[in-house]
């Protein structure tokens, strides 16, 4: 099992990790690729140069797999932290409305405490993605639920079900 | 205080110009003063605040909400910088004893010591003014480290420090010693290097209860042979790690006491005393056993 234990890998790892682990905005949703700022600039890069209105996090690039997606990010108390611009759409929040319970916004046919469980399981840190099916405004739909950070919290990506 | 230009407060925020007067208009915030030829002249307080809640929150309106409502408690850290700016130890040292008037020791060290300390580190330009802060800082806390009352708990938390010396990592390490020994906790502060023949004296005489990684300058090799080492020992404490110090990659299972000294010493002090160690003691040996 992977853990995002930090997201500015040591030198040493950051060849291996390049091809899993992607950067993006967490309100314009556009994917940077890997991870290259030195930890010791963390503020490099921190802030989105393409919108300047979110922050760039890590998350495994199997949890998000293509740019502009719909997403919440969601802490281990289960509630959301930010949301794309494309989820604000699907979701109808306004920007702003941030630090509301998720299960405020979205359920899950395969009950709340299984996507409870999913949510903090990513926010503890492990990465590696898994689907739940969730009812958001009476439209079922898949959520692929991977740790991202820093700091550390859930990436949810809504997408529809597969068919 | 003297303000900030535009192109010098973007460059500390790691954003453009252009983006942080947007900031100003949709969310009026940070707010910069205008001069007598317009030009704009922000605050250090506000761009620190902001600074450090741009690292603790996942957009920008919350990152300004969080900034906004630290509002005027910050202050008094960029009055810490501005001493470093003026190499001024003494005035460094004043301002530490205003805040222990006020608050406690640890929360000096976390809300005044370390955020100035995170300026002088992120300024381009001023390598002397943080090498100076980095150095007053060590002595400060090895002072207050000596003034500790002795250990008042039996459990020993032997400390591996990976981080570079003389730097924000190092001290965050050495803030963590400091509160871990105020704690009441027996504490040792080992190199993450250190060969096992070397490791078997420290950890006979402190027989810890639980062992931390610190610093992020381990690799998963490193790390490996120091859990062979200590488990070689005899020794089957919980391992845990503190401000992400395990390596990303890999599988590990180790888990984090926080990013924070108080965090960290309040998981622990809880973990050692509270049911919940056994189960984490056991989940943390287990990874232990499979470096
Ligand atoms: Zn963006």
């Amino acid at each position: 099992m992977r853990h995002l234990a930090r997201v500015h890998p040591s030198t040493e790892q950051r060849r291996s990790n390049r091809e899993e682990l992607t950067r993006f905005c967490t309100h314009c949703a556009e994917l940077f690729g890997a991870p290259t700022a030195p930890a010791d600039k963390p503020l490099r890069g921190r802030v989105c140069g393409n919108c300047g209105l979110g922050v760039i996090l890590t998350c495994s690039s199997a949890t998000l797999t293509a740019p502009r997606a719909a997403f919440l990010v969601v802490t281990a108390d289960l509630r959301v932290s930010a949301s794309s611009r494309a989820a604000e759409d699907v979701l109808a929040i306004p920007d702003g409305s941030y630090g509301r319970p998720l299960l405020s916004l979205l359920t899950s046919p395969a009950g709340i405490g299984e996507l409870a469980r999913a949510v903090i399981r990513a926010a503890n840190g492990t990465l590696a993605p898994s689907t739940i099916p969730v009812l958001v405004a009476s439209k079922d739909l898949e959520a692929r639920i991977g740790g991202c950070g820093n700091p550390p919290a859930a990436l949810l990506v809504l997408e529809p079900v597969a068919s | 205080m003297s303000g900030i230009r535009t192109n010098a407060a973007a460059e500390l925020l790691g954003v453009s110009p252009n983006t942080l007067r947007s900031w100003e208009r949709r969310f009026g915030y940070p707010e910069p003063r205008r001069t007598a030829g317009g030009h704009r002249q922000y605050e250090l307080g506000e761009l620190e605040a902001l600074r450090r809640a741009l690292l603790e929150t996942h957009n920008i309106s919350s990152a300004i909400q969080v900034a906004r409502q630290r509002g005027e408690g910050l202050g008094s850290s960029s009055r810490l910088v501005e001493a470093f700016d003026r190499f001024d130890e003494g005035l460094a040292d004043r301002l530490m004893e205003e805040s222990l008037a006020l608050r406690s020791i640890e929360r000096s060290v976390e809300e005044l010591l370390l955020p100035a300390l995170e300026i002088a580190e992120s300024r381009e330009g001023r390598e002397a003014e943080y090498e100076l802060a980095c150095r007053w800082a060590t002595g400060w806390l090895h002072a207050a480290r000596r003034v500790c009352p002795a250990a008042s708990r039996p459990d020993g938390v032997l400390l591996f420090d990976s981080s570079p010396g003389l730097t924000l990592e190092g001290l965050q390490v050495q803030a963590l010693e400091l509160g871990l020994r105020r704690a009441g906790f027996r504490v040792l502060l080992l190199s993450v290097g250190l060969a096992q023949e070397r490791m078997t004296r420290a950890m006979r005489a402190l027989d810890p209860t639980a062992l931390v990684l610190c610093g992020t300058g381990a690799t998963l090799d490193v790390v490996g042979r120091l859990v062979y080492s200590v488990r070689q020992l005899g020794s089957s404490a919980p391992l845990f790690e503190y401000r992400g110090a395990m390596p990303v990659s890999g599988s590990h299972n180790i888990p984090s006491l926080g990013g924070t000294p108080s965090e960290a010493v309040r998981n622990l002090k809880a973990m050692v005393d509270g049911s919940a160690f056994g189960r984490i003691a056991a989940v943390a040996s287990r990874a232990g056993s499979r470096p």
